[in-house]
């Protein structure tokens, strides 16, 4: 596969993600926030965690401006596939490439732990190679991750299996005390209706090698692989 | 030579915001404050938690306090039903996020200049 992990200003999560992308085999594009035109070729494009632009105004609000997103967004109406992780998952919001927001966490701290995320839907590019229900153990770190949507919207992507991944108990249970940030309905990850475009503000970049305590971010990697068709030794 | 270059770069881009009638060859410019506050419908916990430190600050009257931005900025513009359509779509593109947020503003004219 031929991924693309864009860079702007502020990005601190880019070299894990390029990492993370070669670790599984495939070959990495690193794009920078004033590109206006994407390598030909490209199966998936990251966007990285950080704080793009200091997080000034409202987290991504100002990288969803950058030249490259009008590309991203190119990509992405034309059935590319596309990962926001953590700030990338809040750009992919300001963009309007997937619905609802991400607020200041309930407890207003930010909050840097492994958490346990349930596997809700696995019909998808990004979480093929799971089995339903299954848990991964994956890092989050971030001050603004509460996932919020009007009742209509957040009902709209139960109802179509939107959601991809909820933080829940070791042993799989959706409980408020697995909840690190107060998101409604413990959502962590959502995809857009077309399923093509993910968010997830946990860090599956971050738990690729065993080493680092967990390897279950490997998922999102190899579904992907699968997806395009492509093994992965 | 660099004078007059550097003239030209000045004067060039100034062009291109006179008023497209020759009529209105006026420009005003107005001073707008930005108030910027989540929803209702989502849970301010900055606010709640500020509300909580002026309880326990011996101070029960207060409630209902919510933590917003403000943000005040100059527009030109040829009247203030102008500087006013500009300034909704600066808030609906970048200012605010309706998905979580709110917004009112205020705006003043503060100077009357006429264009060259």
């Amino acid at each position: 596969m031929n991924i693309g992990v864009v860079t702007f200003p502020g990005s601190n999560c880019d070299a894990d993600a390029r990492h993370a992308s070669a670790l599984t085999g495939n070959t990495v594009h690193s794009l920078w926030h004033k590109d206006t035109a994407l390598p030909s070729g490209l199966d998936v494009i990251i966007l990285p965690g950080g704080f793009s632009y200091g997080d000034y105004l409202r987290t991504g609000a100002i990288a969803r401006f950058s030249p490259i997103m009008t590309e991203v967004v190119r990509f992405a109406n034309a059935g590319g596939l596309v990962f926001g992780i953590c700030n990338g998952f809040q750009i992919l919001c300001e963009a309007g490439l997937l619905p609802g927001a991400l607020i200041r966490n309930q407890n207003l701290s930010f909050v840097c732990k492994d958490v346990f995320l349930r596997v809700e839907n696995t019909d998808t590019p990004f979480t093929n190679i799971c089995s339903p229900g299954q848990v991964l153990r994956v890092p989050v770190a971030h001050g603004e991750g509460r996932y919020t949507a009007s009742a209509d919207v957040i009902k709209g992507l139960e109802d179509s299996a939107q959601v991809l991944y909820r933080y829940v108990t070791p042993d799989g249970q959706v409980t408020d005390e697995a909840n690190p940030n107060g998101s409604l309905n413990n959502i962590a990850g959502v995809t857009n209706a077309a399923r093509n475009v993910m968010g997830l503000m946990p860090h599956p970049e971050r738990a690729c090698e065993l080493l680092l305590g967990s390897d279950d971010g490997l998922t999102v990697f190899l579904s992907l692989a699968r997806h395009c068709n492509v093994g992965v030794a | 030579m660099t004078r007059l270059t550097r003239e030209i770069r000045i004067r060039s881009p100034c062009k291109s915001y006179r008023p497209e009638s020759p009529l209105s060859t006026t420009m005003k410019t107005f001073t707008a404050n930005i108030t910027v506050t989540l929803r209702r419908a989502i849970l301010d916990v900055q606010g709640k938690a500020v509300e909580n430190a002026l309880h326990s600050l011996h101070m029960p009257g207060f409630s209902d306090v919510r933590i917003g931005k403000h943000i005040e900025l100059s527009i030109q513009a040829t009247d203030a039903e102008a500087a006013s359509a500009q300034l909704r779509e600066a808030c609906d593109k970048l200012l605010t996020n309706p998905v979580m947020e709110d917004y009112h503003f205020t705006l003043n004219e503060t100077a009357a200049v006429e264009a060259a």
